[in-house]
Order: C-alpha cells, then sequence, then structure tokens
C-alpha cells in the first residue's frame, strides 16, 4: 500500500466515521444537501486525489481513489464524492477547466434529455464522454441553469431528470466513448464493496450484543456461519473492485475493451451487483425485526445497495458484456486475457 | 486485534515481469506436450498423475521452484511457482505426481528438515521422480483432527507406528507419506502431542496400502495401515510433539492456490468451444457470470500469493479463498448443465464436454472436503474475526 492509500484511508476513515452516523444520516435524508460535510471532503482534498500536482491535485492513482470511494460506500456518504473523483479526472485528460464545487457523472444523453443523474440538482456541472465525427470527446455541462425534475433511488439520493442539455463544452480525450460509463460502473462496485463491510461490522457488533436463548446470537453455529459467509463475500467484493482500480492504474484504456481495464470493470460490476442480494439477505436476517426499522442503521446501507447494484449497468447487464469478451476471444485467447490482466505494464517495461 | 477491514483486505498481486516470461515458456512446453490427452483425461488435473510427464516439469526446472538452489530448486519466489501452477492447472495437465511434493512437501521439508532429509529428498522432488502423499485423517477423525489416534513410540531402534491413515491420496504409487502421529499420549489440550514423520512407503514392513475405489469407480485415495511399523530416528519432520504448528503452517499455501478454484477449468473450456461455434445469445450471461467469478478469484488467491511471498500472515484470507473457490468450482457442473442441456455421459464416443462434465459432475462433491470442510473453513473465519 502507498503512503498516500494509506494516509487517505486512515483520513476519510475518520472524517466520516466522526461525522456520517445514524442521526446524520436521517437528518441529511429530510433536509438535502450535506453542505458542510462537503466542505470537509473538499478541505481533504479528496475530490482531487487524481488530478495531477501540477494542475492543483493530489496526484494519487486509482488504488488511492479506492480507498476514498469504498469508504463513501462503508459509511454510507450522501455525496457525489465518487461521481467528482472520476469527473475530475475525466477532465484533467482534456484541455477543458474544472469547475469548483461537486460534480458528477451524466449516466447517458438521449438527444437532450438526460435521465438519472446523480446529485444533479447539487452539482455545478456534470461529465460524460461520447464519440463525434472527429474523435472521442469529454462532454461537460453547465447545470447553471438547468432545471431538474426531482427524482431519488431507494436510498433517497437524488437521481435528477434533465432536459434542454445547452450549456456545455467539449474536449477531446484519449478514452473511448463509454469511459465515463465504464468508471461510473468501477466506482459503483467500491461503494458496494464497502457496503458489504458495513454490512458485516455491523451484524458482528449486533450478534455480539443481542441475547436469546440465553446466549449471544454469535453464539449459535449458524449465525457464525452466516457471518462467515457475509464475510467471504465482502472479502471477494474488495477483492474484484480493489483489482479493477488497479487495473485501471496498470492497464488503463487501450484500444481494445477485451484486453483492458474494461474486463476488469465489467467483472467487478458484475460480481458487486449479483453479491447485493446475499450480502443485503444476511446481514438483515441477522439483525431480525430491529433491522427492518427506520429508526435503526442498517437501511441506509441496504437501500443504497439495492439501488447501486442497477445503476451504470446491473449484474445481467455486466453478465453479458462478459460473456461477449469471453466469446469474442474464444476458447484459445481468453486465458491469455485473464492472465494479463495482473499484469503492471510500467513495472514490466522497466 | 486487527480490524475486520485490515483482516478482509486483498491488495492486488502483482507478477514479476520474469514471471512472464516464465509463463510463455511454460506454454509453449504445453501446446505440445497436452497434444496427447483428451479432454477427460484433461478433466482431472491435479486429480491426474503421470510420473513421465512430471519428470518433464521437473527437467524443466518448474518443480520445487522456491527450494534453495542447492538442493536443486530455483531459489525463487512463490510467484513464480504461481505461474506455473495455473498454466498447468488451466491446461489440465496431469500434475498429481508432483503436486503434493511441490506445493507443500518440498517447501516444509526445506523450512523444518534435517540436512539428511534435505540432501536426500528435494533434489528428488525437484526432478519430478517422487511422489509424497499426506496422511492426516483416520477412520474416526475427519474434520475433527485433534482426536488423532494413530501413534508412533519411541523405541531403542527409532519410532513404533501403529494405527490406520484413511483417505490418503495417492498413497498408492507415493513414496512418502508425511503423516501426523501422536507422539504423546498423556498431552493437554488434545491438539499437543503430536509429531510429523516422512515415512517411506514402499519400504517399510508393516506398512499396507489399499486403494480406495471413489464414486467415480477409479481409485487415488487409500487406507494406509500401520502394524508395528518401525522407522528410523531419521524420519520425525521437525520437533518431536510440535507437528500441530507444523501442520498449521502449511495450509496457507495449501488452502490458496489457483488449484481452488481451476479444477472445472477444462469444463469451461469445453463449454465455450461448443458456444462459440453457435449463436446461443441466451448462454453468454452465464457465460459472463462464471467469468466474474472466476477473475475475483483469481484476483483472491494471487493477492494471497503476494502477501506468502512477502512473509505476510494470510491464514484467514486463504481460508476464505478455499471456501468461495470450492462453491464455484462445485456449482459449475450445474451451470453447464443449465446452460447447454446435455447429459453427462463418460462414454468413448460421447462429445469431450459431456464426458467431462459427467467426470466433473461426480467428481464435485469432494471439492468441499478435500483440504478442510466447508463447515470447518467458515468456523475458522468466523474465529479469527472474533465472532464465536
Amino acid at each position: 500500500m502507498s503512503d498516500i492509500s494509506s494516509m487517505l484511508e486512515d483520513s476519510v476513515t475518520r472524517l466520516f466515521r466522526d461525522k456520517v452516523d445514524r442521526e446524520f444520516l436521517q437528518e441529511q435524508e429530510k433536509t438535502g444537501w450535506a453542505a458542510q460535510l462537503w466542505e470537509l471532503t473538499e478541505e481533504l482534498g479528496l475530490s482531487s486525489v487524481l488530478v495531477k500536482e501540477d494542475n492543483g491535485g493530489v496526484g494519487g492513482d486509482w488504488a488511492d481513489a479506492y480507498e476514498i470511494v469504498k469508504g463513501c460506500g462503508r459509511f454510507a456518504v450522501p455525496l457525489p464524492l465518487p461521481e467528482t473523483i472520476v469527473a475530475r479526472w475525466l477532465l484533467d485528460q482534456t484541455n477543458l477547466v474544472a469547475p469548483e464545487g461537486p460534480l458528477t457523472l451524466i449516466p447517458s444523453i438521449d438527444g437532450s434529455d438526460a435521465k438519472r443523474i446523480p446529485w444533479g440538482r447539487n452539482a455545478v456541472a456534470g461529465c460524460t464522454t461520447q464519440v463525434t465525427d472527429s474523435g472521442n470527446i469529454v462532454r461537460l455541462v453547465d447545470f447553471t441553469d438547468v432545471v431538474f425534475t426531482h427524482e431519488v433511488n431507494l436510498a433517497k439520493e437524488p437521481r435528477d431528470n434533465c432536459s434542454m442539455i445547452a450549456n456545455l463544452c467539449d474536449g477531446d480525450v484519449n478514452v473511448p466513448a463509454t469511459a465515463s460509463f465504464y468508471l461510473g460502473a468501477m466506482i459503483r462496485s467500491a461503494q458496494i464493496s464497502g457496503v458489504a463491510m458495513a454490512l458485516l461490522e455491523q451484524a458482528t457488533i449486533y450478534s455480539g450484543e443481542r441475547s436469546q436463548f440465553g446466549r449471544n446470537l454469535n453464539k449459535f453455529q449458524t449465525v457464525q456461519h452466516n457471518l462467515a459467509r457475509l464475510a467471504t463475500a465482502a472479502a471477494s467484493l474488495d477483492s474484484i473492485s480493489r483489482f479493477a482500480f488497479a487495473t485501471m492504474d496498470n492497464v488503463g484504456f487501450k484500444d481494445d475493451a477485451k484486453t483492458d481495464v474494461r474486463f476488469a470493470i465489467a467483472a467487478a460490476k458484475s460480481r458487486a451487483s449479483e453479491c447485493v442480494d446475499l450480502i443485503c439477505a444476511l446481514s438483515h436476517q441477522i439483525h431480525g425485526a430491529i433491522g427492518f426499522t427506520y429508526e435503526h442503521s442498517l437501511h441506509f446501507y441496504s437501500r443504497r445497495a439495492w439501488s447501486w447494484r442497477s445503476e451504470f449497468g446491473g449484474s445481467s447487464y455486466w453478465a453479458n458484456t462478459l460473456g461477449d469478451i469471453a466469446l469474442g476471444l474464444g476458447s484459445e485467447k481468453l486465458w491469455g486475457a485473464i492472465t494479463a490482466l495482473g499484469i503492471n505494464e510500467t513495472k514490466t517495461a522497466n | 486485534m486487527e480490524s475486520i477491514v485490515d483482516l478482509l483486505r486483498y491488495d492486488p498481486g502483482q507478477l514479476p515481469a520474469s514471471a512472464e516470461n516464465l509463463r510463455q515458456d511454460v506454454r509453449d512446453f504445453l501446446a505440445v506436450e497436452m497434444k496427447q490427452y483428451s479432454a477427460l483425461t484433461r478433466a482431472y488435473t491435479w486429480d491426474g498423475a503421470d510420473q513421465t510427464f512430471s519428470e518433464k516439469m521437473g527437467a524443466k526446472g518448474w518443480l520445487g521452484m522456491t527450494l534453495p538452489k542447492e538442493y536443486g530448486g530455483a531459489g525463487l519466489s512463490n510467484l513464480e511457482r504461481y505461474v506455473v501452477a495455473e498454466e498447468t492447472l488451466f491446461a489440465g495437465a496431469p500434475v498429481g505426481y508432483h503436486w503434493i511434493a511441490d506445493r507443500q512437501s518440498g517447501p516444509l521439508i526445506a523450512r523444518i528438515g534435517t540436512e539428511k532429509q534435505k540432501a536426500d529428498l528435494l533434489p528428488r522432488i525437484c526432478r519430478g521422480e517422487t511422489c509424497f502423499s499426506i496422511g492426516m485423517s483416520e477412520p474416526n477423525s475427519g474434520s475433527d483432527l485433534a482426536s488423532l489416534q494413530s501413534k508412533a513410540v519411541r523405541t531403542d531402534e527409532g519410532w513404533l507406528i501403529n494405527g490406520t491413515k484413511l483417505w490418503t491420496t495417492n498413497a498408492h504409487i507415493a513414496s512418502y507419506m508425511i503423516g501426523l502421529f501422536r507422539t504423546d499420549l498423556n498431552a493437554q489440550p488434545k491438539h499437543a502431542g503430536f509429531s510429523q514423520f516422512i515415512i517411506d512407503l514402499k519400504n517399510t514392513p508393516g506398512v499396507t496400502v489399499r486403494p480406495i475405489e471413489d464414486l467415480t469407480g477409479r481409485k487415488h485415495f487409500n487406507e494406509v495401515v500401520f502394524e508395528n511399523a518401525l522407522v528410523s530416528d531419521d524420519a520425525l519432520l521437525g520437533t518431536e510433539n510440535d507437528g500441530w504448528r507444523q501442520v498449521g503452517s502449511e495450509l496457507a499455501i495449501e488452502r490458496s492456490g489457483p488449484e481452488r478454484f481451476l479444477s472445472c477449468a477444462v469444463l469451461f473450456v469445453e463449454l465455450l468451444k461448443v458456444l462459440e461455434q453457435g449463436d446461443d445469445q441466451s448462454a453468454k450471461r452465464e457465460i459472463g457470470s462464471i467469468l466474474a467469478n472466476l477473475v475475483t478469484l483469481r484476483s483472491m488467491s494471487l493477492s494471497v500469493s503476494g502477501k506468502l511471498a512477502q512473509g505476510d500472515d494470510v491464514s484467514l484470507q486463504a481460508v476464505i479463498v478455499k471456501d468461495l473457490g470450492a462453491e464455484f468450482e462445485q456449482t459449475l457442473p450445474g451451470i453447464v448443465q443449465k446452460i447447454v442441456g446435455i447429459e453427462p455421459n463418460l462414454s468413448d464416443d460421447a462429445e469431450p464436454l459431456a464426458q467431462v462434465l459427467a467426470l466433473l459432475t461426480m467428481l464435485a462433491p469432494s471439492f468441499s472436503l478435500r483440504g478442510g470442510t466447508v463447515e470447518i473453513l467458515r468456523g475458522i473465519i468466523a474465529k479469527r474475526l472474533g465472532i464465536s
């Protein structure tokens, strides 16, 4: 683990553990935007983790960004911090100047309509990658005069619609036209990995406190095994999401979706989305009826996971994408592509 | 105690550039060697044993790679061994003859063996000549290993061994067993008082190896009976009465390797071969889902391997790989059956996919038994997380 990673993980954990507790989340769901918390993340420079130092950023890599994004899931942080991290990285690949303030990713634009934009009403601008006749671009849409129709996901996070996307500028970029969608899927897989950890942590604590039949729940072998299954799922999601972020560093976007980071992202989001049922079901089962109340904090994590698994493509979408990759490579080349994903090309070159 | 987040952390394992050159060499070798084996033979992977093949691997310098050069090894890290292991497994090479020796007996002897044991055994392991077996389970001790009854008693001539080992894989072809025996009958707690012995299975009077047919009709595991079998003092491996801890130290590498998720690799490849010729859109999602699992497990296994190479304690992470890997391998035949809807068929003129499906459907129950049952593994995971 790099020094930056370790430092980031510590400060992210400290900040969010301090500030984002049950009362905070309940309050935030009523009032909307957590302006103060956003300012605190900005003071730490979190949204600029991937921006080059010359451009005023932290100059970290994707492995560093993973710690922040996972933390956003683990603590159910009600901010578009993961989206802003990606948007700032995308803009940093172009000659466009990134605006101050929270940004977001626009999942798709259909003519002048855009739907289900995460935190649209709170963001100052949104980004997406597109293909044009003269090459691929990052499109930056200024939200100043945009009127949003408010929608939310199951966790009451804003997912807003708008039409009349007008005030925009484009910057040439050397990433695929689908890059913003892939990176959106990648951050959601890391957030789900964080939620899995939270669901496990809460279930572990609760099962050590709650007593029935004269002993704590965690003394029952069935409960222990359910916790073990939850832990293995959380471990696997940490591994594959971390792997996708590392592959972004080691391989990145190349010419072929079958052999670059898109393979790893498809695997990560497919697994993360598919595991949501299991991790939520296990943690809720261990918590019993109390975990089903609004008063308890468990739902802040499970409701997010239930929505995040569908955002930027659900398990079917990504499994299909991976199936295309597998059949496209064929039985002869698939294994070679799998093993090549683990290689650090910069190290190999040395 | 470490936090749960740290305990369940899987930093990406990075293979060194040298390992990738090695990978290409192994692939070139396998491209030639594997031509002679049918899909069905390849489906046995590390359950299949072929001494000639193992000796060829040895001649290439690909066995005992982590062992010191003075004993015939290559003095490389576990990561190089990982590359050779996963390449041979994915190809379905018959690695069973050397697998246990290369994976754990060799490294264990190198770590705690006497000079004589090292000089005598390690070069032969590196040449692929010597098959090892591991004597753990007994008729009345399966998962409850601490209840082992077989014992070794010190006498003037050496150690006198009595008892029965069961389910000992490859004992019928192995030259040696590294067995765990009770050496202190009064030890408390129960798992104290065990010692490991290297037993010459071919030349020790009083040792009888009886193969046991498994449900496929094949003989690969055994009952090994010891009746006043006398072994010399040299047979003791490591420290007397320290066997339990010594066995524990082998487990991380035993449980986290690529064999924990590649046992059905040949089935996956045969499935792809069939599907890539058609246009079955509905199968795509299932293929993708299998692949996502495979890539995830490899990322976990490689992460553990990287940490092992750094000398970290990864016993918990390794158990998790084993648990998830077994579940993946075990469900794969059923998923393939659902996708293609063919009847499993072992007959000679059946399609390769039907043959491989037949074999692995029948082998699958063993995947969550060997190397620790899933129940035991989940108990360990809970305990290590501080739950219990």
